[in-house]
């Protein structure tokens, strides 16, 4: 049971700068996760962390342990692979039993663990399996016996959902985060997958271009995000974003798009004025098909029923948008409606720097 | 508490192993290429350095083309490459793209196709000398049959050389065909199915579709055959030594006599030097094609962009190569759908005169396929004929061999087995010999290429410098070492020890072993190297326990091909031994091949022996080769191996 601690830790890559000074802490027993698109850096910093690569700047911590010069052999960290990485040439207790073999371990206590680690996975009736004989499934359960199996410090996930099919995945979610608060390993898990993240995770780190762009708690993330990276990473469909500018004064600020004609009026205090993105979350938007005062008029541009709810992208001047409607909301194509936002789940963003403003 | 216990151990472990191994496991990236760039550095680049100092010291360099006989050599080295190289290459490419037309027998095709690469190339010396031989046969009777009077061939000034062109032809034709059959084969099913439903067909999908794809795998068999047909030694030296040498000997041959018979070693090293910078001209082409750079992933993504060295786009078609069984029974399969397709695709929106423009086609069609089979069926039988005749010649008597009148017997009516007892007599120590050394040989090969490669594959030692001097090595022709390694055997005091054979045997089969496992290395996901290195195992454990079990059809390649090069090198085992086998026990450094030479068709009539010297000596490959034969197929193409 320990912290993990990156302390403005760099990797460059040549000219390419992976890593940008990023610090993060990984309490005891956590688990974190690490969510950003394809480069962002996330896995780099996952790889800096079991040794596979090599730190160019900054300090890592396992414990108290300054870990960057310890090959991976000697760090006591376990990493299950996107692709499992199972030994293809070994039966799966052999795969399961190879860092305790490999750790000089008496014979008695190896085969006691794999048993033990193989029964909690339910994987004990395919020990005497080659890897290319399992299913999707079972692979992912063999590797994960072989990270449990030596109670390393850390637990490592690479995108390990990513190969499972799409209902495996949503079981496999469960699982995972089961595992980890019974094991109470301190835990840090890569993933592009906002979903895997946001259910998973204790603490979520969104990257982006190699740097921390807000770390906080799931929900955290999802209602406060500090910019507009985060708040259009998370949640699908994704934020609405509409150029414009508040005007106004202390009293009640006045939205007005950029390109289109929809005024806002009604919106809290204490922004600055000027330019600024809003930002709106299909959920919080809400359409009708009787306008009421205050409500902006838009065309139905494309309609994609989900059985339960549908999405509506609608279109005002060229400007277009996502609003979640219910499914027996009866449109057509092209058809006018009424618009309206709820005042209290509007975002605002600097349109400079993207970071979001009051 | 239990994480203690687990971890306690392995720290334990580390102390205790001491300075040296952790001092390997660090500096992995070098120690591991390390045996491989001392040997190569000793045995191949000191030669060829060594070669140049002798000659430009010596001045012999400047008077290298007033030597006598020099005219002539290069004459007769521009026809026999040129020749061979054309003809093999317009040969090797019409047989593949017929054998890969064809529905039934790729297999049975390819496989008979492949054959006179597996003998010896002293051996194939033999047997054309006897095929070609005026008066006792078999093409002369042959000739007689249908009213011709047959040539003096090879004993005669103004035919030698053209029957060394086809004898040397016979042999390498099979190394052509094979690359660009793996080439075909490696073009995606859907591009023919896709060019048929456009309306292509027949010679307009070759000549627009085929041929341009093939691009880069024809430009790498044309390289290939040139290279192999320039440094021919083993056969050009048999046909020297019964015929009128001065019209076929080449460049190689006379190196050897000016080092080893008229003793003008500085002459040699002089002749040397120039084989050496001919033979880097198509090397640096074949550099340039075979792209190292992307088979070892440093400028491709995720190591695929290689395969196109041989025009093999991925995994899936290596696969369809290596498992010719299959592979037919699929491709004909996806051919009649994708013609029934197109002829649908036709029907549907052309006239009706074109329909039966189509039906004619497809008349006209199956008299071709016949005319393919038919003559895929009498490339089989010249393919096999000389191995059948060497075998009947092996068990003829004297009057069948010999017939009074001349002409040859083709089936043998008396069968006389003294000629195989007096083979087995002679060749034991021969055999001994070479069986020792090859085995030998191949277990250094592995120990020596396997981390070799491994540290270029996954540490990119040397970036692409390494690899580059391995594919020059083993593109130079063998003659080029050959008088500086002379010096130093002798010096080392191995000179006709099974040593001699063994330390300079590896020159041949290093530099291909480690271009071939580098080729599969990229196929082994690094995350395996990666989850190893986290459960706990070093570099050197890494190799041995993972990388090594997962390369095992890698390994059969690469063992099945360095036994071969062994097995059939000819010229080292002619310098660095000595002794003739008399009976006793063999120590010398005299391997199988040398046995055949000392056969002389004019003067030594003992032809039923050396027939089944040949048939001796050739058969263990050959059978081991059709066995392994994916292996085999799979290593050559994978290295378009040196021949």
């Amino acid at each position: 049971m320990v912290s993990v601690r990156f302390v403005d830790v760099v990797k460059r890559f040549g000219a390419v700068t992976a890593v940008d000074h990023v610090s993060i802490d990984v309490r005891d027993g956590e688990f974190l996760s690490l969510l950003g698109p394809s480069g962002s850096g996330k896995t780099t910093i996952l790889r800096m962390l079991a040794g596979l690569e090599t730190v160019t700047e900054g300090e890592i911590y396992v414990g108290d342990e300054m870990v960057n010069d310890i090959p991976p052999k000697d760090r006591d960290i376990a990493m299950v692979f996107q692709n499992y990485a199972l030994y293809p040439h070994m039966t799966v207790r052999d795969n399961i039993s190879l860092p305790l073999k490999v750790r000089k371990l008496p014979e008695q206590q190896i085969r006691e663990s794999v048993k033990k680690a193989s029964d909690y996975l339910q994987i004990g009736h395919v020990l005497d399996k080659k890897p290319g004989q399992l299913s999707g499934g079972e692979q992912q359960r063999a590797a994960l016996a072989r990270a449990i199996v030596r109670e390393p410090k850390v637990f490592l996930f690479d995108e390990p959902l990513s190969n499972l099919d799409a209902k495996l995945r949503v079981s496999a979610r469960g699982f995972l985060k089961r595992l980890q608060k019974e094991m109470g390993t301190t835990t840090i898990y890569v993933t592009h997958d906002q979903s895997e993240a946001m259910t998973m995770a204790d603490t979520i780190v969104v990257m982006d271009k190699g740097r921390v762009q807000q770390s906080a708690t799931p929900s955290a993330l999802f209602n406060d995000p500090a910019n507009m990276f985060v708040a259009g990473f998370l949640g699908s469909p994704s934020m609405n974003f509409i150029e414009g500018s508040l005007k106004g004064d202390k009293g009640a600020m006045e939205f007005l798009a950029e390109k289109a004609p929809i005024r806002l009026s009604g919106v809290r205090a204490g922004l600055p004025a000027g330019g600024v993105v809003l930002g709106v979350r299909p959920e919080d938007l809400r359409v009708s098909l009787d306008p009421k005062d205050g409500d902006f008029e838009a065309a139905i541009y494309v309609q994609e029923p989900l059985g339960s709810v549908q999405y509506l992208t609608l279109e005002v001047n060229g400007v277009r948008f996502i609003a979640q409607a219910k499914a027996n909301f009866d449109v057509e194509l092209n058809q006018k409606v009424g618009c309206s936002i709820d005042r209290k789940r509007m975002y605002f963003f600097d349109p400079k720097s993207s970071k979001r403003l009051g | 508490m239990k994480p203690e216990s687990l971890s306690d151990p392995a720290k334990k472990q580390k102390r205790g192993s001491g300075f040296n191994a952790s001092f390997f496991e660090k500096y992995a990236k070098w120690t591991l290429v390390l045996p491989m760039v001392a040997y190569l550095a000793a045995f191949t680049l000191y030669p060829m350095l060594s070669n140049l100092y002798q000659s430009v010291a010596k001045g012999t360099i400047i008077s290298f083309l007033s030597l006598p006989l020099m005219n002539q050599t290069l004459l007769n080295t521009a026809i026999f490459s040129i020749g061979t190289t054309s003809l093999e290459f317009l040969l090797g490419l019409l047989l593949a793209l017929l054998v890969d037309k064809v529905g039934q027998g790729q297999r049975v095709f390819s496989s008979v196709i492949t054959i006179p690469l597996l003998v010896s190339p002293v051996a194939v010396g033999l047997i054309w000398l006897l095929i070609f031989d005026p008066q006792f046969g078999p093409l002369n009777a042959f000739l007689a049959l249908l009213g011709i009077r047959g040539p003096f061939w090879v004993a005669q000034p103004n035919t030698i050389m053209f029957s060394a062109i086809v004898a040397s032809t016979w042999e390498e034709t099979p190394l052509v065909f094979l690359i660009i059959y793996a080439g075909l084969k490696g073009i995606p099913r859907q591009v023919y199915e896709a060019a048929s439903i456009d309306g292509l067909g027949g010679l307009s999908m070759l000549r627009r579709i085929v041929l341009p794809m093939l691009k880069p795998t024809l430009a790498v068999a044309i390289l290939m055959a040139l290279m192999t047909s320039f440094r021919s030694f083993d056969l050009v030296y048999m046909f020297s030594i019964n015929g009128p040498f001065y019209y076929v000997q080449t460049l190689p041959y006379l190196l050897y006599q000016m080092a080893f018979v008229n003793n003008f070693q500085s002459y040699a090293s002089a002749i040397s030097v120039v084989i050496m910078v001919i033979a880097l001209v198509p090397t640096f082409v074949l550099l340039k094609l075979m792209k190292v750079n992307e088979r070892l992933g440093l400028q491709s993504s995720g190591g695929e962009g290689w395969r196109k060295i041989l025009g093999l786009p991925g995994t899936a078609a290596r696969r369809a190569l290596t498992r010719l069984p299959l592979a037919p029974a699929v491709s004909s399969l996806m051919e009649r759908r994708c013609q029934a397709s197109s002829e649908r695709a036709v029907a549907r929106t052309e006239t009706p005169r074109l329909r039966i423009r189509q039906k004619g086609s497809m008349r006209r069609r199956r008299s071709w396929k016949w005319a393919v089979y038919a003559f895929l069926i009498i490339a089989s039988v010249i393919a096999l004929f000389p191995v059948y005749w060497s075998f009947v010649t092996s068990i003829k008597d004297f009057n069948e061999l010999f017939p009074p009148g001349g002409g040859a017997v083709f089936f043998p009516l008396k069968i006389d087995l003294s000629g195989w007892v007096t083979a087995f007599q002679d060749l034991s120590g021969y055999l001994v010999t070479s069986i020792v050394v090859s085995a030998a040989v191949v277990i250094l090969t592995i120990l020596i290429a396997m981390p070799a490669a491994y540290g270029i594959s996954r540490f990119k030692t040397g970036g692409t410098k390494l690899v580059s001097w391995n594919i020059i090595i083993n593109s130079m022709p063998s003659v080029v070492f050959i008088l500086p390694l002379f010096y130093y055997v002798r010096t080392a005091g191995i000179y006709d020890t099974w040593w001699a054979l063994i330390s300079t045997y590896l020159i041949f089969t290093v530099p291909f072993a480690v271009w071939l496992l580098i080729g599969y290395m990229e196929d082994i996901p690094k995350q395996i190297d990666e989850a190893a290195k986290m459960d706990g195992l070093g570099v050197y454990s890494i190799v041995r326990r993972m990388v090594f079990p997962l390369m095992k059809p890698a390994l059969v390649s690469t063992v099945l091909l360095s036994l071969m090069l062994c097995w059939h090198e000819f010229l080292f085992t002619l310098i660095l031994g000595l002794t003739e086998f008399s009976g006793h026990v063999p120590i010398g450094a005299r391997g199988v091949t040398v046995y055949l030479t000392m056969f002389q068709s004019v003067t030594n009539i003992s032809w039923a022996a050396f027939s089944a010297g040949a048939v001796i000596i050739s058969l263990p490959l050959i059978l081991l080769a059709v066995v392994l034969q994916r292996y085999f197929v799979g290593g050559l193409t994978m290295g378009a191996a040196k021949g």
